[in-house]
């Protein structure tokens, strides 16, 4: 195989979603879980396709 | 590089409270901001759902939320500008594609160190509407566990990689995008235990050049 693709191959099988990383590096707990931005945004009545909506 | 819309902020001021930046961007212009860190109330990890399903693949940046009573201040950075202030509670660190305003598109240069990158500061606003009106994605959030002093020391690190960085990196799929600009800094500043092997994220490139330039080669 050429060294690129041995060395992409490589990189991929070490590619880690952020949650996981996140989590093996200590930093979420049982609080962590939030709304999306989408549901917060909605339950404040935000619509961001308003430009003169500030928030 | 096209500076015009995205940019890295330059520090200006820092003293025990506060830090003062050039380049904070929001509603399309660009202010002057003034970051209390006492009134840091949260550091946010945001994904982007840029695909369906697509995660590891999405988009990451970091939201901070300021308290209420103590929020960011912005006043325009065009000296000759009317003085306003405008205030805000949540802000986001977003690493972002650019590249030259003439560029032509091609997926795999695209990937491979042919866009430019941007370590821009924006308001929570004009990101929301970017990536939920334009893009229609979902933006999920996971509020780091971090002590105050700790959510300071990571706001303090992702100021201090924009004005060291400033316009001067190339994105790369596999070293160098979004995502591991951030767990650089994370590691850096805030990890309390570092994987023993390296870890890799990929990102698609985003942003609004990113944007403007996918959609020219749609029309193209």
């Amino acid at each position: 195989m050429q060294p690129e693709i041995i060395r992409i191959s490589t990189i991929v099988a070490k590619i880690k979603p952020p949650k996981e990383a996140l989590r093996e590096r200590g930093l979420l707990d049982a609080q962590s879980e939030m709304l999306t931005l989408n549901e917060e945004l909605r339950n404040l009545g935000i619509d961001v396709s308003d430009p003169a909506v500030g928030f | 590089m096209n500076s015009c819309e995205q940019r890295s902020v330059k520090i200006l001021r820092q003293d025990a409270n506060t830090i003062t930046i050039a380049n904070f961007r929001h509603l399309k212009q660009f202010w002057l901001a003034t970051i209390p860190l006492n009134g840091l109330e949260s550091a946010i990890y945001q994904t982007q759902e840029i695909l369906p399903e697509s995660c590891p693949a999405c988009h990451s940046q970091l939201r901070f939320r300021f308290r209420a009573d103590n929020p960011v201040v912005l006043t325009s950075q065009n000296v000759l500008a009317p003085k306003r202030e405008v205030t805000l509670t949540d802000i986001v660190y977003s690493i972002e594609g650019t590249g030259l305003p003439a560029m032509q598109f091609d997926v795999i240069s695209a990937l491979l160190d042919s866009l430019g990158l941007s370590y821009s500061f924006v308001s929570l606003q004009d990101r929301a509407r970017q990536m939920i009106y334009i893009e229609l994605s979902t933006v999920n959030q996971l509020r780091l566990n971090l002590s105050p002093r700790d959510r300071i020391k990571l706001l303090q690190a992702a100021l201090r990689q924009s004005d060291r960085m400033g316009m001067t990196q190339m994105y790369n799929l596999f070293e160098r995008n979004c995502t591991s600009e951030l767990f650089r800094i994370i590691d850096a500043s805030v990890a309390k235990r570092i994987p023993a092997t390296p870890q890799f994220f990929i990102n698609l490139p985003t942003g609004e050049f990113v944007n403007a330039v996918m959609a020219k080669a749609n029309i193209d």
